[in-house]
């Protein structure tokens, strides 16, 4: 609670640092600012499980912490990965202030314990990534971009707005806990529509997390943003969105498994062919990326899926997110550096060895990790999501799940490929700047941690 | 209770409004003369001869004010419940909206200070 309210309160402090001409002190202002919070956010590890703020409108329990330093960490090393392209530019101000206010809705979204702070929450994060999304103003994609991502979002959150109200219209209650004991007391009570109301929520959700049908915008979207901003949706704002789902899939409406669990399957298993069939014809490196999330995202939803019925783990769901985040970071950190908005062919990565070796085994690190190769986090993350599924029985999306990563390996072998195994362009050395080395340093560090000695973050967050 | 049945009436309502809408602009479409001549068809302007395109490029200034606007509009519009609750709030409400305005404030500073209420260049 301490660390959501002290970023808001930074937030503020850096729009008057802005307008009171004090730009130069912003990027380390906000650099510490974040790692400040990550300590205060770790120090109320130790508090009681439920005290909740704000009429309990916002509750910060254990999962919600161990999330939020997820979310954290992730923006701490977004922003030494991405430090030097707005530092000292026109708008860098502005590019910090949004994606901290996008933060700091991330972080309500994994906290909340009503319907309205659920919705604000999701509008907090929203709003400011519109913008983001279109902030390279002079160029025609990203403002595409911005508009595409814009007019969908605000459609989406119309269709989760819509199920709000009728879950509310049918259970007059806006806190979730209290709907759950009302729907347990009184099952027969329950009036149609309060299904439907939960279906159009997980719609709106499947939207958010962009899965199969509803992803259509993604790969756009991620292509016309600018890369910073890309990474900042393919990493953030998932792992939020993921745990703002866990939160009402799995701890809040659980007993509807009937009703969701077949929209989620065929959600899942469609996604898992889609994304990883259409990842691997692409040429341009965005939209792989993008397609790559998608795929990334079906795996996130399986541990729903399970968790649905069995409740078993949220500390599965935590690994993944961070695997995934950290390891995204550090690609999208090293796509940015080497490559303007407008060269998006894989081919920026020919060669990528021979200019800087420890650039490139740091891509090689993050695409194994994604791929799922032993000794990188991602192994063990996706291992620990096939046991889940193979210890609640679905073989079949078990098997779906392996073939899907083995078509991953496929297209991330194709970067590897590409940087180790062909000349390049140029030949220049690439000189590489002190906090986009940190950036990197940290996120293959982590990976590398995490592939040797997994049980160190389930034992730090036992949840 | 709720149950299905209990919706025909919403149906037959609906049913109604939209036979009358769909039979009234058939009926005059089919019953109503139908003269066309150019000046008929030029969008009236209160009997002035039009000129020019409507889809011409204005200034993001414009744009700007109407958005400004609104967010203090907003604000005040939160202020009237809370002088009508004034007493009943006591202290509380007092601490509660002058952090509201708080906030807006540092947006109003950083908004005179980025220009954005000027209009000149």
């Amino acid at each position: 609670m301490v660390a959501f309210l002290f970023l808001c309160g930074v937030g503020l402090l850096l729009m008057l640092l802005e307008a009171l001409k004090w730009r130069k002190i912003v990027p380390f202002f906000l650099t510490g600012s974040v790692l400040m919070a990550y300590v205060l956010s770790v120090l109320e590890w130790k508090d009681k499980f439920n005290i909740g703020f704000f009429e309990n409108m916002i509750g910060f329990d254990k999962p919600a912490i161990a999330f939020s330093s997820v979310i954290i960490i992730s923006f701490f090393i977004w922003l030494f990965a991405f430090m030097d392209t707005y530092k000292n530019k026109e708008g860098m101000s502005e590019i910090f202030i949004l994606a901290l206010f996008s933060v700091c809705g991330a972080l309500m979204l994994t906290s909340f314990r009503h319907m309205a702070s659920f919705f604000i929450g999701l509008e907090i994060m929203s709003i400011p990534l519109y913008v983001l999304a279109a902030s390279a103003k002079n160029k025609v994609e990203s403002n595409e971009a911005g508009f595409k991502y814009l007019i969908m979002g605000s459609f989406f959150s119309a269709v989760i707005l819509f199920g709000l109200a009728l879950m509310y219209g049918a259970t007059g209650s806006f806190e979730f806990v209290q709907i759950k004991t009302q729907v347990k007391m009184f099952p027969e009570k329950i009036p149609a529509f309060f299904h439907a109301g939960l279906i159009l929520l997980l719609i709106g959700m499947l939207f958010k997390a962009s899965l199969f049908p509803f992803h259509f915008w993604a790969p756009d979207v991620y292509e016309g943003a600018p890369t910073p901003v890309t990474a900042f949706m393919s990493t953030i704002v998932k792992t939020s969105v993921m745990a703002a789902a866990f939160r009402l899939f799995s701890f809040s409406f659980n007993m509807f498994h009937e009703n969701l669990e077949q929209i989620l399957l065929w959600s899942i298993v469609l996604t898992l062919l889609v994304s990883n069939i259409t990842a691997a014809v692409q040429t341009n490196v965005k939209r792989l990326m993008a397609y790559s999330s998608i795929s990334h995202s079906a795996f996130l939803f399986m541990i729903i899926y399970v968790n649905i019925k069995n409740n078993i783990s949220i500390n599965t769901l935590m690994f993944y997110t961070l695997a995934y985040s950290v390891a995204s970071l550090g690609f999208f950190a090293v796509l940015n550096y080497i490559a303007g908005y407008e060269e998006k062919s894989l081919d920026v990565f020919k060669g990528l060895a021979y200019r800087n070796k420890f650039v490139a085994f740091t891509v090689l690190i993050c695409l194994l990790s994604m791929a799922g190769i032993p000794l990188t986090a991602g192994f063990f993350a996706k291992y620990y999501v096939l046991t889940l599924l193979g210890v609640s029985g679905n073989w079949t999306l078990l098997v779906l799940a392996v073939i899907a990563s083995l078509i991953g390996v496929y297209y991330y072998l194709r970067i590897i490929i590409l940087m180790y195994f062909k000349e390049p362009a140029n030949s220049d050395y690439l000189e590489v700047s002190d906090n986009f080395k940190t950036a990197l340093f940290i996120s293959s560090l982590l990976i590398i941690l995490f592939g040797i000695a997994p049980a160190v973050i389930f034992e730090i967050f036992k949840v | 209770m709720t149950s299905p049945t209990n919706y025909i009436p919403i149906f037959l309502m609906l049913f109604i409004a939209l036979g009358f809408v769909l039979t009234t602009m058939l009926a005059s479409h089919w019953l109503g003369p139908k003269r066309k001549s150019r000046i008929k068809n030029d969008s009236f302007e209160c009997g002035i001869q039009s000129q020019g395109n409507a889809r011409l490029p204005f200034s993001v200034k414009y744009f700007l004010v109407a958005i400004l606007f609104v967010i203090f509009d907003i604000e005040v519009i939160f202020m009237y419940p809370w002088a009508v609750n004034f007493r009943s709030l006591g202290l509380f409400g007092v601490i509660e909206v002058f952090t509201f305005i708080l906030l807006l404030l540092v947006g109003f500073i950083y908004l005179i200070k980025r220009n954005g209420l000027q209009w000149g260049d």
